[in-house]
This record gives structure tokens, sequence and C-alpha cells, in this order.
């Protein structure tokens, strides 16, 4: 089972190539995907410079910025057009420790999806966590789905069920958004608890963009 | 006939976006049909404003009690109407903008990559 890893990147300059470099010591023979998703740094040139020859990797520009769920639908096209049968996820700022990637590809290889779960502790940001606990309790109630987390960003899917979870968020939202519809469509899936660390408290899923998450909800469960 | 504030405002205000209409048609960026669309609500608003007689019986057929409170309904309907096609535009070009972007972002590798294969 062929399985690529999908790296969205949006303003990573500082930390991108140490993210890199971490999957590609953690997990040896997988394909790279990089989705610069038309950042304002030098994030695209600095990925062009340090992984332009390596054959594992592939380094994608959207011209403008799109959004993060639109960056992971490229990435997701490119996967299938290199003939891989599953994506993993994982974030560009180092947030998602990469050690756990055999263990997702593991899971993957009996599941239709992986999630990761971060526990719900102290060091979490306040937004995230209590966000994570409206979540976890509506879209439980309404799409009868029972996830330890919402929010992660650090997931994987088979193509096989790619129809079924195609999002329509372009920006955050994606990942509630597949947790909603894995729940419709009663998809089989598991969870691996991952390591996070919370590097900028002032990046990520803001108050607003949970309100927004939020209010996309109805839309979710009315929508086919 | 005096004018009183509320017919100057709407005068100035009404003449000023049929200005707009002349530029832009001008300029070619609306049609000579979305042109005439404008001119008419532009310049049925001047009309209306003036001359109020003209649809006084229309206000009662419909029970208002004022031409200004037709007025107003007329206005929250259009803008509401306005913002609709708005959004819905809006929403097409989104969709259509990413999926020129995302193709192009693919498109872009898989030519480097058949490009690197030939070499």
């Amino acid at each position: 089972m062929k399985i690529v890893i999908v790296v969205p990147v949006y303003n990573e300059e500082k930390r991108v190539v140490n993210t890199v470099n971490d999957i590609l010591r953690a997990d040896k023979s997988s394909q790279i995907i990089l989705v610069d998703d038309g950042s304002r740094d030098n994030s695209y040139k600095i990925l062009k410079k340090a992984f332009g020859n390596n054959k594992r990797v592939s380094i994608l520009q959207h011209i403008i910025n799109l959004g993060k769920g639109a960056a992971m639908k490229t990435g997701v096209k490119m996967a299938w057009k290199l003939k891989s049968d599953g994506v993993i996820f994982i974030d560009s700022d180092g947030q998602h420790n990469p050690k756990h990637l055999p263990e997702f590809k593991k899971v993957l290889k009996k599941n239709d999806l992986v999630f990761g779960y971060r526990k719900l502790n102290s060091e979490m940001p306040f937004i995230r966590k209590y966000g994570n606990i409206i979540a976890k309790k509506i879209i439980g109630i309404l799409f009868n789905v029972k996830r330890r987390e919402f929010l992660c960003g650090y997931l994987g899917f088979r193509k096989s069920v790619y129809k079924q979870i195609k999002w329509r968020s372009n920006r955050y939202g994606v990942e509630t958004e597949i947790a909603t519809k894995v729940g419709r469509n009663k998809l089989k899936f598991s969870e691996v608890e991952v390591d996070t660390i919370y590097i900028d408290k002032y990046k990520g899923v803001s108050l607003f963009d949970a309100m927004k998450i939020l209010t996309q909800i109805p839309y979710w469960y009315f929508s086919k | 006939m005096s004018i009183v504030g509320v017919q100057l405002i709407i005068f100035v205000f009404s003449f000023f976006m049929l200005y707009n209409v002349y530029l832009y048609w001008r300029k070619g960026e609306i049609g000579l049909r979305g042109a005439l669309i404008w001119v008419i609500i532009w310049g049925g608003l001047l009309i209306i404003t003036f001359f109020p007689k003209f649809i006084e019986p229309l206000v009662k057929e419909l029970f208002f009690v004022r031409l200004f409170d037709l007025a107003t309904v007329a206005a929250l309907i259009i803008l509401a109407y306005v913002m609709f096609e708005n959004h819905v535009r809006i929403n097409k070009l989104q969709k259509q903008i990413s999926k020129i972007v995302q193709r192009t972002a693919v498109k872009n590798v898989l030519k480097k990559v058949n490009e690197t294969k030939k070499k």
C-alpha cells in the first residue's frame, strides 16, 4: 500500500525545512508532497533550495493563498497522480511529531481513516481545548461519531474513501468537516495518540475561526 | 414645489450613481443591458422622489401609510437580493479561482517530473 505524506505550508520559512528533514528521517520510504499555499515569506524558495533535487519530495505552489483546506486538496490531487493509495497530512510548523508516521501507516492498512489525537491537558491553548470539548459534544450528537479530538490536523485516509469525505472548507474547519463526513458515512477509523508541541499561540485556530467552524456545523448537517 | 432634505439627498446620490453607471458603461465594464437596468432603478427613484403622486395609488393598494415606508421596504428587498446575488457569484468565483490555482500547481510539478524523465 503506497502512502504519501502531504504537508501544507504557509509562511513557515523558519521551521519548514526542519519539519521536512524530520519527516524524511522518521519515514525512510514514503514520498512527500509539500504544498506552499501562496506564502508571503520565502518558504517556497527555501523549500526549492533545500529539497528541489530530492526525488522523494515534490514541491507544489499555489500562486495565491487559498487556505489550508485547498492546499490539502492540491496535495491529494498530486498524491493520486503519483498513484498513491492513501495520504497522511502533517502540519509544517513542527507541532506534529513525525515519529508517529510508521504507526499511522500501520493503522491505515486496517482502517479507512486514521486520526491523531492530543491529550486535552493544560498545555493545550484555551480556545483549542474548549473548542474541542464543544465540538466533541455537538458533532457526537449530530453525526454520531465518537472521537477523542476533532481539531488535530495530523490525519490520514485511503483513496477509496476520498469521495465520501471530500471537504468544501478551504480554510480552517477541514478537520471538523472530515469528522462529520466520517460519521455520516459510517467509515471505519482509528485514533493514534500524538505528541504535540504548541509552538506559536498566535497561529492556528483563533476564537473567530472556532466560532466560524461552529456556525458551519448546521450547514454540514443539512448538506449532502 | 419646495424640496425637502430627503429629496435633496436622494437627488444628489441618484445623480452621482447615474454618472457612475455612465462611466462604467463607457469603460465597457458593464454592458448596455446592465447599464439600462441601473438607469431605470436610479432614474425611477428620482422620478418617485420628485413626483410622489405617481405611485400614491400603489401605496394605498399595498396598505402602506406613507410613501417613505414603501420606499424603505422596497430598498431592503433590493438590498437583500443584491447581497444574495453577490454571495452566489463570489462563491462561484472563489471556486473557479481555487480550481485554476490547484490545477496549475499540480500541472507545473508534473511537467517538471516528465521533463526529468525524458532527460
